[in-house]
């Protein structure tokens, strides 16, 4: 973009969208998986509010893999991130020592799992919808139900329900927000990369046929191009409505773990943990 | 995507949810060790049904989850209840047993 080109309105909004496209598909991921590391395989972990926030943060990140570009490199990334954080998960699961941090853990190895799953058939879809909101509701539910029912330690139980449930949620919608967002990208970009096959397939034969072909070799290499310039963001963007629900869920999500972050009950907690 | 590397993933998740099945006394992460290995079987029928193109597996995948879902139902009201009993009320301070 042209120096003066900023200081028009729509040149702003240009080098804004340009600046988002380059970087929020880098920064969620690593943020999300910052987050987990954090929250769920560092000591802070007995801090229920640690745990709430990585359940959150494991959100983020199930959804903002997808913000990844379509290429096989991202792909490789995206695969990394999401099955990363399946295993941080269940290491997360059996390690813990309390049924708290396992609930926890349990929840963010099936959002990565739905992450990992995420565009593999309408299987995966039913898959995304069972692990990322009906599991964990059920078990918020489960452990609600149980501890209301016992009179005891209801106060207790409801901290890691709300988080299941919260998490769950989360994950749920940003990942169906993002995969409904994206769904006109994804289709795009299998077509492109569907074509680009069948053009290097042209191109070899070509090749190995002595003859050059310089309009088909300009039009594949136009096609890699825009394979590879970030279009599943871009392609959000456009879609400003779906782009919004998606970026306020994400700002949810971080101020939701500010919140419970800077709430005072931990600091009771210890306490009389102390006492 | 190439199913190895998925199915290497499931097996490192199946292997972990075997070691927390059987190695943990606490009736609630053994079942949900066990709900681990279940949606592991679960990813590997997803990705051979991706990687090969046929829709079994996804039928497969279909009832599994089901079947994982009903389990955990059932089993998760009881696994609490009697954990109940056992767990003390600090968070990760304390081993449960």
């Amino acid at each position: 973009m042209l120096r003066s080109d900023r200081r028009t309105p729509n040149g702003q909004q240009r080098l804004r969208r340009d600046l988002i496209s380059a970087w929020a598909p880098i920064l969620i991921p690593l943020a999300g998986s910052v987050g987990i590391y954090v929250c769920l395989m560092t000591p802070w972990r007995s801090n229920p509010r640690m745990l709430g926030s990585g359940l959150i943060l494991g959100s983020v990140m199930a959804g903002g893999v997808w913000l990844l570009p379509a290429s096989w490199s991202w792909d490789v990334l995206r695969f990394a991130l999401s099955g990363g954080m399946s295993v941080v998960g269940a290491i997360v699961l059996v390690t813990g020592r309390s049924s708290r941090t396992s609930v926890c853990g349990m929840t963010v190895t099936l959002a990565g799992m739905a992450a990992l799953t995420l565009g593999w058939g309408s299987a995966a879809a039913f898959f995304i919808v069972v692990a990322g909101v009906l599991l964990p509701l059920g078990t918020a539910a489960a452990l609600l139900a149980t501890h209301i029912h016992s009179r005891r330690g209801a106060a207790e139980c409801v901290e890691p329900a709300m988080a299941c449930a919260m998490g769950g949620v989360l994950a749920g919608v940003l990942i169906c927000g993002v995969r409904f967002s994206h769904d006109g990208g994804l289709d795009r970009n299998a077509a492109i990369r569907a074509e680009d096959q069948r053009g290097l397939a042209l191109a070899g034969d070509v090749r190995r046929s002595g003859k050059t072909n310089p309009e088909q070799t300009e039009r594949i290499l136009a096609r890699r191009r825009a394979s590879s310039d970030m279009p599943m963001l871009a392609d959000a963007l456009s879609r400003e409505h779906e782009a919004t629900v998606v970026l306020v869920t994400v700002l949810v999500a971080f101020a939701c773990s500010g919140v419970w972050l800077t709430s005072g009950r931990w600091n009771r907690d210890q306490k009389g943990r102390v006492a | 995507m190439m199913p190895v590397p998925v199915l290497t993933l499931a097996a490192v998740l199946f292997a972990i949810g075997a070691v927390g099945t059987a190695a943990r006394r606490n009736p609630l992460v053994n079942l949900l060790s066990l709900v681990v290995m279940g949606q592991s079987a679960v990813v590997t029928l997803l990705a051979c049904a991706t990687y090969y193109g046929q829709p079994d597996g996804h039928v497969f995948a279909l009832i599994s989850e089901l079947i994982i879902v009903v389990h955990v139902a059932i089993a998760l009201p009881l696994a609490l209840e009697d954990s109940r009993s056992a767990e003390t009320e600090a968070g990760d301070g304390v081993d449960v047993p």
